[in-house]
């Protein structure tokens, strides 16, 4: 058999369809679906809630300007949270100029498999660091608008007990976090990473 | 700068390519649509990347192959990675011709072997193809004997499985 022959024949039998310009101008318009444009979506979002916490920040320490320990706490937060946004943001130009493709097909799979698990990891550390900010947060700051002290906060056994809870709390949501980031991208990153392995291999 | 009406144009001259790695990347009406999509938008963002002196076409293809080989699914694919079974496959194949089975023996290869082996029967010289897939042009010379030899092989194990 003349694999070249057949080839041609495919060709003129399979793939000989005409692409409309409608159809071209319907797709350029469309959101992408891939897994970059998933997780640029995704960092928008959390990008939008942690302008959000930043401004609250600043929000409340304005409203308590005479009050010293809650000028600290708000400073911390907002500067844990700028810390945050900057990561993020940086995270989101990367994937950006990832979504374009330059360069050969295997510098485009390993450009993007470095982005999805440098976005995933980003995520992961400001999550490590953003919500235990939040909850400390919220939950301290009623007890210093009655004019507590940060060891008066942590002597109550109520207190503690709810920070262990906090503590739990957050251990679960990482590690829900985790699984659901298996479950979406794991199958996809085993793949790229097999591809790449693939066009690597020394034969 | 590539405008509207232009990269319509160069769509339109060479939509084989898209029509061909979507084919054999996609299974499902579903699958098919959406990489069909995906890839026109992707050539159309990553458009801007272009240089005029190189071809449409080898460009084209870097994107399609990338689109492609980084797309996600929404059907899980049933796997079948050799032609093994011959007497299972006779009752698909029996009334087939043989670029149909040849196209059929493509899909069921590895992904990268079949981007591979698509660039080589489409013309692309060994040089080229390292070019477009970033492997070394030895290694694809090595690949593309490899890849032919499996075709063949399979075309005489469904040959034998008729006799």
């Amino acid at each position: 058999m003349d694999i070249n022959k057949q080839w041609q024949k495919l060709e003129q039998a399979n793939f000989n369809q005409t692409i409309k310009k409608e159809e071209i101008m319907k797709a350029i318009q469309l959101e992408s679906t891939s897994t970059i444009a998933e997780l640029k979506k995704r960092l928008g979002q959390k990008i939008n809630w942690v302008i959000f916490f930043i401004l609250l920040f600043i929000g409340v320490a304005a409203f308590n300007y005479t009050n010293t320990l809650i000028i600290a706490l708000m400073g911390v937060s907002t500067l844990t949270y700028l810390v945050g946004y900057i990561m993020l943001k940086q995270e989101h130009r990367k994937l950006v100029s990832t979504e374009l493709i330059d360069g050969t097909v295997l510098d485009g799979l390993k450009s993007n498999l470095k982005a999805i698990k440098s976005a995933l990891a980003k995520e992961r550390i400001f999550g490590l660091l953003g919500f235990p900010v939040m909850m400390i947060v919220g939950f301290s700051f009623n007890s210093f608008l009655k004019g507590s002290t940060i060891s008066d906060v942590l002597e109550s056994q109520y207190n503690l007990t709810t920070i262990i809870f906090f503590v739990a709390l957050v251990l679960f949501l990482g590690f829900a976090a985790e699984k659901m980031n298996k479950m979406a991208f794991g199958e996809h990153i085993t793949k790229l990473e097999t591809q790449i392995r693939e066009l690597e291999r020394i034969s | 700068m590539i405008d509207e009406n232009e990269f319509v144009k160069l769509i339109q001259e060479n939509d084989r390519i898209i029509h061909k790695v979507v084919g054999l990347y996609a299974d499902t009406k579903e699958d098919k649509k959406d990489l069909y999509q995906e890839t026109l938008l992707q050539l159309w963002k990553s458009v801007k990347n272009f240089r005029r002196e190189a071809s449409f076409t080898t460009f084209m293809y870097k994107v399609a192959l990338n689109v492609a080989l980084s797309f996600n699914k929404k059907s899980k694919r049933i796997q079948t990675t050799t032609l093994d079974n011959a007497n299972e496959l006779s009752a698909s194949i029996s009334d087939k011709e043989d670029y149909e089975i040849l196209y059929l023996t493509i899909k069921n290869l590895i992904e990268t072997d079949r981007m591979i082996i698509t660039l080589h029967l489409d013309g692309y010289k060994n040089i080229e193809i390292a070019e477009i897939t970033g492997m070394t042009t030895n290694n694809v010379n090595v690949k593309i004997h490899r890849i032919k030899e499996k075709i063949t092989h399979e075309f005489k194990k469904i040959d034998h499985g008729y006799q």
